[in-house]
């Protein structure tokens, strides 16, 4: 799921995923996986390498309230709900755990920025997942029905 | 023996008066205006009536409706609680008048102490010390200069009506002092239709001491301890704490002896507060007595562990105190900081809106006086004070670590709220030395802004997670968020907690 916010004036996009108990981030550091438990409706639990951090959210209307390590931040929904497959825009590896449902490019393909490279199922929804840049395909390192597990190098690309 | 009692006021402290009666077994009946038709201090009532709409003179202040509704619904008793009508001796007289038990002190106390001249005098009388100052006038400029002059500047001058800062002025030398006196005269006038102003020695970096006093139909008069309130924003009091830090039990023992005198020099009734200004040199002075139970009054129930709101019923119903208020005991350290609705970031305005989540702190030694509920409207009508907390400990350090901890668990999502500038406070070396005035944030914190955080990655998720996971839009899920839970696991406090609310 994408969403883009506004905080004040500073724009701010969020881009995750969640697999049961696990939410995936997408962030410039790469993906970012949480252990996640609802405590109370509004209240969640996010765990990571043994740190846990209490998050408690309130919505109303497009304005959402989020407090979090004792601070409270207010922002805004700008864009609204997007299509669930159009996941984390450019990876080559797998964002979550799951299984290749499709191939849609071979070694030696020329590929295009935002082309979309293999169908992934995971949580009984299918994600597409798209090259990040333009490239030619060096190898694809999976095979149609294979579980693939989050962080899993899928694709390979030439410079 | 009460039976069944009004209470004429709306928020925490109506919670507060219920949970005694229901201890008591007396029947308390709840009142509101429109828009605090589902406020929390209603629903925890067995009996609440509608007084109007929500400006305060058609409904909390409406003295007709008021009186009406104790009659029918066969009340045989007011409590005022604070603020609104609680020191109106009229409507005193007028619950006396109508055979109702007014619980608070007699009206001709609350008169002795509405002005500050006339309280001046009898304090005067007294012999409890007042500031050095001058008599009431409200033309002769000259004659209130010289006096002035005589008691060295910088001087205060103050409207006799006066209160929450209107009509007074601070003046540092004798040129200024006639302008001044002439714009403190005519806002006294404007805003309490009356001009009489007087002069009063400035007292330099103050701290506001309070002392919580009692007193029966059997003549006996105590006095339970100070309040330090120093630590204020606007005349608005944000962190008290007793004991004092720094307090001697020389100095207890003097100042509680003053306020047991000023409240004997009114024939005093009930629970009352006598606050006094303490210089850099512990000289105290009197400053005004508060003639209605405190805001403040939890940390004197947790250092003395009497029920203050029991107590003025035991003194209603005509009973003799109890031993344990005669000879009260002060143990451990108390420390109360109120949340406000109000923006830090806009100059602390007021703000108001619906409450959309609330995750109150508990644990040991934490108590929370709140009127705060998810699904609540704010209103801009009242009075912005939401919630109490209110930390005890062993000792000073602890019941204000106590404090720190619990602060920074308190969840209040929909409003903004003060509780980071109390942290401010509380983070101060000067606030954990002890070092108090009534200047303290204007020189320790006197710019404060909330730090601009930037939302972590634990938060970009949580973000999404109420729309990956489907929770349904709305308070009604969130309103459920009020009722005790189970314990995050993150949290000491709340994994040992016992005692939550009062």
């Amino acid at each position: 799921m994408d969403r883009t916010f506004k905080r004040g004036q500073e724009i701010l996009n969020v881009s995750a995923y969640h697999d049961e108990d696990r939410i995936t981030l997408a962030t410039e550091d790469g993906a970012k996986e949480f252990l996640w438990e609802q405590l109370n409706p509004g209240e969640y639990l996010l765990k990571s390498n043994g740190l846990q951090h209490l998050v408690v959210v309130a919505r109303k209307g497009k304005d959402r309230w989020i407090w979090v390590d004792g601070h409270i931040h207010v922002l805004k929904v700008v864009s609204g709900r997007t299509p669930v497959k159009s996941e984390v825009e450019g990876s080559l590896t797998a964002p979550m755990n799951g299984v290749v449902l499709k191939l849609l490019v071979k070694p030696g393909d020329e590929v295009k920025k935002k082309q979309p490279l293999l169908m992934l199922e995971a949580m009984k929804m299918q994600h597409e997942i798209f090259s990040p840049r333009d490239g030619l395909v060096r190898t694809v390192n999976c095979q149609e029905g294979n579980q693939v597990e989050s962080g899993a190098a899928l694709v390979e690309l030439e410079e | 023996m009460i039976q069944k009692v009004l209470i004429a006021n709306r928020g925490e402290i109506v919670i507060r008066i219920l949970k005694t009666l229901k201890d008591r077994g007396v029947k308390g009946v709840a009142v509101y205006s429109e828009p605090d038709l589902k406020a929390p201090h209603v629903s925890a009532a067995d009996e609440a009536y509608p007084l109007g709409s929500a400006a305060p003179a058609e409904s909390y202040l409406n003295q007709d409706k008021l009186i009406a509704i104790a009659r029918e619904s066969g009340c045989d008793a007011v409590h005022p609680g604070y603020g609104f009508l609680s020191e109106n001796a009229d409507f005193a007289r007028r619950c006396q008048a109508e055979g109702l038990i007014w619980i608070g002190p007699p009206p001709a106390a609350i008169d002795a102490m509405g002005t500050k001249l006339e309280a001046r005098k009898i304090m005067i009388d007294a012999d409890v010390p007042v500031v050095p100052g001058t008599e009431g006038t409200s033309d002769d400029y000259e004659g209130l200069r010289k006096s002035a002059e005589a008691m060295g500047f910088p001087v205060l001058i103050k409207a006799t009506a006066g209160g929450g800062g209107k009509g007074m002025r601070i003046v540092n030398n004798p040129e200024e002092f006639k302008l001044y006196a002439a714009a403190a005269s005519s806002e006294a006038e404007k805003a309490f239709g009356n001009p009489i102003i007087y002069v009063e020695k400035y007292i330099e970096r103050p701290r506001h001491i309070e002392f919580q006093i009692f007193a029966d139909d059997h003549g006996n008069f105590v006095h339970l301890f100070e309040r330090e309130c120093s630590i204020q924003r606007r005349h608005q009091k944000i962190i008290e704490e007793t004991p004092s830090p720094g307090f001697t039990p020389e100095l207890r023992e003097r100042m509680g002896q003053a306020a047991v005198a000023a409240a004997r020099a009114v024939d005093y009734r009930g629970a009352g507060t006598v606050e006094f200004l303490l210089d850099q040199d512990r000289n105290f002075y009197f400053l005004e007595m508060n003639t209605r139970l405190q805001v403040e009054h939890p940390i004197t129930e947790e250092v003395t562990h009497l029920d203050l709101v029991r107590l003025q019923g035991e003194v209603a119903n005509g009973f003799a105190l109890p031993k344990s208020a005669l000879n009260p005991v002060q143990q451990g350290h108390a420390i109360e900081c109120r949340v406000y609705a109000e923006d830090p970031s806009m100059n602390f305005l007021p703000t108001s809106g619906e409450v959309l989540h609330v995750l109150h702190p508990r644990g040991p030694g934490v108590r929370v006086d709140s009127a705060l509920k998810a699904g609540f409207e704010v209103s801009i009508h009242y009075d912005p004070m939401l919630c109490k907390i209110i930390t005890t400990g062993r000792d000073r350090e602890e019941a204000v670590g106590r404090m720190r901890a619990v602060l920074s668990e308190f969840v209040v999502l929909g409003i903004s709220t003060n509780i980071l500038h109390l942290q401010a406070i509380l983070d101060t070396e000067a606030f954990w030395r002890g070092d108090l005035s009534t200047h303290f944030l204007q020189e320790h914190l006197p710019d404060w802004q909330p730090e601009h955080v930037e939302l972590p990655d634990e938060g970009k998720a949580g973000l999404l997670l109420p729309d990956l996971v489907g929770v349904p839009d709305g308070t009604s899920v969130h309103s459920r968020a009020g009722r005790p839970g189970p314990c995050p696991p993150f949290s000491g406090w709340r994994r040992l907690s016992w005692k939550e609310g009062y």
